[in-house]
């Protein structure tokens, strides 16, 4: 089962879902329906905390928006 | 007295070897993505191509091997723009059983194999060969009775290897594989106890902390096809997991307890692979591939559906098990897919009418088939229709998917469907007929398949003529 996420962040990073760069920010992209947790890759000055997220019922032009800040 | 003392030494002898060997040896170093005969270490995910091809080979004995055979010949007669054959795209062939020693051949040899597979495999009597081996040669038949390390099965991996594959091991399998570039191949098996696919990969063995390099691919093969009764289970040493410090991936814990209602192919997954780290468990016993899966889909489905793999991320993310998701998602660093083209190449015979005109009680053998066959027959259909509604929800993400199923009762032309539907599912060597109508059933079908003919347009950039045939997944108008 298909879904889709897109995490909005002010640099692109890449995206990783359950430890595995599966996208980049600011863009959606597919992941399997269920629970998972996401982080920022790179190796820049900002290590983002791991965000665990549900899933379901998403589409690519309505993904879930995770939204990840500087601090 | 000379007898005596001659039956003396050689129970001494094989008193000697009575431990037990296990064939596989333990991996002396924790998993590494970076080496072993696995997908992240094949040229596969490094590949330019836009285009995924992957095919998937059944069980079906020498019936299976003939036309995973002579689905492999037409992709070497299908140009591509680049002057390259699309047999030169093929990414990933995944079989079972009789469909095996098609791959593996393949995956070993390359195209010398399409010049002499027919005289080297599928019209040599491999079966008269197995049975001479394990039941009329001295030499083995001793080994058997007194040897606990020698098997049916091991006769059977002599055999093959007489026949096909010499002393190749996985560790010239990847050397080929990268000089050669040639496709990944997977040799499915079945875990008997589990009851799930065994695939002979690095990723598979990691859990078991094993080390595949050194065993011979002739191994892989006769596990693919190990037929049940007929053949005793192959037995693999599993070495505890702390033994080469694998690591649990990290999807696997909210997958199992979280994901139950919400998709339960996670949790399902994550049973299975806690089923291979039980620590009561300390042996594996694998049987033919076509128990958990007949046509090999699975695998390459549910590399197409998840991202969840047996191996936790390494190098930041960017190693992973075999997954298909960062290619699909044309993620930072991996190979970016534009199109997916799967071929199944099914080589189930349909049964036709054996007990049902006549009010006899059937014998043991029909009832015994019906029993077998009938789940295997029925769970391949759903594998293949997985499929199918994979590709026909995958217009959203922007790639194309092009299924192709090359299966007996596609056929229109009702005397070849009879004379392929007649082979039997065995390793007897295919007579002319035989093999010539699985030849041709093979270009029959990928060149009447919608989608096929779809992928060849759309690879060579031609234009759809107007009341062409619609392949399932394409876009709507």
């Amino acid at each position: 089962m298909d879904e889709w996420i897109e995490v909005t962040f002010p640099e692109v990073r890449d995206v990783l879902v359950d430890d595995a760069v599966l996208g980049t920010t600011n863009q959606p992209f597919m992941v399997e329906r269920g629970h998972h947790t996401v982080t920022l890759g790179g190796e820049q000055n900002y290590t983002s905390p791991p965000m665990p997220v549900a899933v379901y019922n998403t589409f690519k032009n309505t993904p879930l928006v995770l939204v990840f800040t500087l601090p | 007295m000379r007898k005596l003392a001659a039956v003396s030494a050689l129970s001494l002898l094989l008193a000697g070897c009575s431990a037990y060997v296990p064939l596989n040896p333990a991996l002396t170093h924790p998993p590494d993505l970076k080496t072993g005969y696995r997908w992240a270490t094949t040229t596969i995910p490094k590949r330019t191509s836009n285009t995924l091809v992957i095919l998937t080979f059944s069980g079906g004995g020498t019936r299976a091997a003939g036309l995973s055979y002579g689905v492999l010949k037409q992709l070497d007669a299908t140009a591509m723009p680049d002057n390259r054959k699309l047999l030169d795209y093929v990414d990933v062939i995944s079989s079972v059983s009789g469909g095996s020693f098609a791959s593996m051949d393949y995956g070993m040899r390359g195209r010398q194999m399409l010049a002499d597979f027919e005289s080297k495999f599928l019209q040599v009597p491999v079966q008269n060969m197995l049975i001479k081996a394990a039941f009329f040669t001295p030499k083995n038949l001793i080994r058997l009775l007194f040897d606990p390390n020698f098997h049916r099965i091991d006769v059977a991996v002599q055999v093959y290897a007489d026949v096909l594959f010499g002393d190749a091991t996985f560790e010239k399998l990847l050397q080929v594989q990268k000089s050669e570039d040639r496709p990944f191949i997977i040799a499915n098996a079945t875990e008997l106890e589990i009851g799930s696919r065994f695939e002979w990969t690095q990723d598979q063995f990691d859990v078991i902390c094993s080390d595949m390099l050194p065993i011979t691919v002739a191994h892989a093969v006769a596990a693919s096809s190990d037929f049940p009764v007929a053949l005793p289970p192959m037995i693999l040493k599993k070495y505890d997991p702390s033994s080469c410090k694998y690591q649990t991936p990290s999807w696997l814990p909210v997958a199992r307890d979280d994901d139950a209602y919400l998709n339960p192919s996670r949790p399902r997954y994550a049973t299975e692979l806690e089923a291979y780290l039980n620590p009561q468990r300390t042996y594996l016993h694998t049987l033919d591939g076509g128990i958990a899966d007949n046509i090999g889909l699975r695998g390459p489905l549910h590399a197409l559906q998840s991202s969840d793999t047996f191996e936790q991320p390494q190098d930041q993310g960017r190693l992973t098990g075999m997954t298909f998701f960062p290619m699909l998602n044309h993620a930072p660093g991996a190979r970016a897919i534009d199109r997916v083209l799967v071929i199944i190449v099914n080589a189930g015979a349909e049964g036709g009418v054996n007990i049902d005109n006549t009010s006899a009680e059937p014998k043991l053998k029909a009832i015994l088939g019906g029993i077998s066959g009938a789940p295997m027959d029925n769970y391949s259909f759903d594998s293949t229709k997985l499929l199918l509604d994979v590709a026909a929800r995958r217009f959203q993400s922007g790639v194309r998917f092009y299924p192709v199923v090359i299966s007996f009762p596609l056929l229109r032309d009702k005397n070849l469907r009879d004379i392929v539907n007649n082979v039997g599912t065995s390793f007897n060597a295919l007579t002319n007929e035989q093999l010539s109508g699985l030849k041709q059933v093979a270009d029959v079908l990928i060149h009447q398949d919608p989608c096929f003919q779809q992928f060849v347009r759309d690879a060579n950039n031609q234009a759809t003529p107007p009341g062409s045939p619609i392949c399932g997944s394409a876009p709507p108008p």
